[in-house]
């Protein structure tokens, strides 16, 4: 299951957002550029109201920039760009569908042949630790486990670009940490494009080939930074000194900035 | 549930068996006891006999009512519910059903059943239309209500796999509304036996609440009883219907037979 087509290259160029607000437009996004290269996983941390759900938004072509462009691949995204596995903070799974036929959702919309959607939503299932729970109801499962679903459900239809909002912001600490770990060994067989938003530093240093902070109302990207963890990467990096030096200089601009990081709903500062 | 069969069943609900018996009884002796007349305060026994002896004058109303009731209920299933998606779907929809909708919801429908008997004649048609006009706005609103509660990002989800608009109403908004939109159908399916006999007391002449205006009208309590306690199982079936139906269409919602607290899973 190494297949799958090739990861595609996300280039977003002086980008900028308003919201048309009854008095003053408010800003949502400004200046934004950023490029990430086929296969890369990108996280972006930033406090609550940097714009980073609607940076989402408008890379997967549900929202239109007020200026400037999307590309990916080199092709300008004018509509909705249909080819992407979407993760939320809400697993969002359809409660009269069973795991499995949660996961094939995709699948059917896109009419995917069947059986073999059947036969990659099984394996999928298999390599987060769901085997077995294939015809179980969402209101069976734990949360981890129900946004395990959610990220198989992202994958079943091998979109080259994967985009995640928070995706384990409403776990708790130890289930979310493991499912960065199921999400890493996924992308580690795949080497699809992420883009992965969080409002956890060490979450996305763990995770991620490039770190973007961004700031707040209008968000602007601050600072990028690369933190040189070897591949793959186990519970391990967070043991590594450069890990430590990396989350504390993110840490550090925050507190220089002003920037107030949010504590999430669940308690989970990983 | 019904682990143990009918034993089961009747242990399960001895209490409210119990004292429901109690209450017959006991009604049964005061009359007896306190002599009070049949056109006060029939015996239950005797109503009971009366349902017995005129069981086929009972069952000839009562299947005109219900008949007037399924086609009043069934008529505002059959235009509420796409009324509701054509509000779910269009703005403009929207404003000029609730334009009329809501001024109009103001009116408590039985004071239209003179306008309406005026209008339709003293036949069938007249207690259609006036079970249909009270079973409408709940069906409208709980199918609103059941579509629009589809998340945000489930219909983004949606957007950015390409799905076509039917897809979408089929495969998500239809079975995200269907439990709302059963809530509803079982409130309008009481509302129409309302309806329906309001109907038949202002102008009828056939129907449940047709006898038994007639009988009180002749001091005849005993049938007035007859008819209370026929029109009550006819609402308890109605309602019993659409609760089945509800179980035969939404099959995954946790009963609470199902559901295992202690069971928890990571």
């Amino acid at each position: 299951m190494t297949s799958g087509r090739s990861a595609v290259s996300v280039v977003l160029n002086q980008l900028r957002k308003t919201y048309a607000n009854s008095h003053s437009p408010l800003i949502a996004l400004d200046d934004v550029a950023l490029e990430v290269a086929a296969g890369e996983f990108v996280s972006i941390v930033g406090p609550s109201g940097c714009g980073k759900s609607t940076l989402l938004m408008l890379i997967a072509g549900l929202l239109p920039p007020t200026q400037g462009t999307i590309a990916i691949d080199g092709r300008a995204i004018v509509g909705p760009y249909t080819d992407v596995g979407f993760v939320f903070q809400r697993d969002v799974l359809l409660e009269w569908r069973t795991v499995l036929q949660n996961v094939l959702l995709p699948a059917e919309i896109k009419h995917h042949p069947k059986a073999a959607s059947r036969e990659r939503a099984l394996h999928l299932l298999e390599q987060v630790g769901l085997a077995g729970f294939e015809r179980r109801y969402p209101y069976e499962l734990s949360g981890g486990m129900r946004q395990r679903v959610a990220l198989c459900r992202a994958l079943i239809h091998e979109p080259p670009l994967l985009l995640m909002d928070e995706p384990f912001g409403a776990l708790d600490a130890l289930t979310r940490e493991a499912m960065g770990f199921y999400l890493l060994r996924l992308w580690q067989d795949r080497q699809k494009t992420v883009i992965f938003v969080t409002h956890s530093i060490e979450e996305a240093v763990v995770l991620a080939d490039r770190v973007v902070v961004m700031s707040p109302r209008p968000g602007r990207i601050v600072q990028t930074f690369t933190p040189d963890l070897p591949r793959p990467r186990t519970q391990m990096v967070k043991g590594s000194a450069h890990f430590h030096e990396v989350v504390d200089a993110i840490r550090e601009l925050f507190r220089a900035r002003g920037f107030l990081i949010e504590q999430p709903s669940a308690g989970a500062r990983v | 549930m019904a682990r143990n069969g009918i034993a089961g069943l009747l242990r399960q609900h001895a209490w409210s068996l119990g004292t429901f018996v109690g209450i017959i009884v006991a009604w049964e002796i005061l009359v007896w006891a306190l002599r009070i007349p049949a056109f006060v305060l029939p015996r239950p026994s005797r109503v009971a006999l009366l349902l017995l002896d005129r069981w086929e004058l009972f069952g000839r109303h009562l299947a005109y009512s219900a008949q007037e009731i399924l086609l009043g209920f069934a008529a505002s299933v059959a235009i509420g519910v796409p009324l509701a998606i054509g509000i779910v779907y269009s703005g403009i929809v929207e404003r000029i059903s609730y334009a009329i909708i809501v001024p109009f919801q103001a009116i408590p429908k039985t004071a239209l059943a003179p306008l309406l008997i005026l209008w339709f004649g003293y036949g069938l048609a007249s207690k259609v239309a006036v079970a249909f006009l009270i079973a409408f706005f709940p069906i409208v609103v709980n199918t609103v209500i059941g579509m629009r509660s589809v998340e945000p990002e489930m219909l983004h989800l949606s957007r950015s796999l390409g799905a076509r608009p039917w897809q979408t109403f089929l495969k998500i908004r239809l079975p995200k509304a269907l439990p709302s939109m059963f809530g509803g159908f079982k409130v309008a399916v009481a509302l129409a036996v309302v309806g329906t006999i309001v109907g038949e007391y202002i102008g009828a002449n056939a129907g449940l609440g047709y006898i038994q205006l007639v009988a009180s009208a002749n001091l005849d309590t005993p049938m007035v009883f007859g008819v209370i306690i026929i029109l009550s199982l006819l609402g308890l079936a109605l309602f019993g219907l659409v609760g089945v139906l509800e179980r035969m269409v939404i099959r995954w919602k946790p009963g609470e037979a199902q559901l295992e607290p202690g069971r928890e899973t990571i």
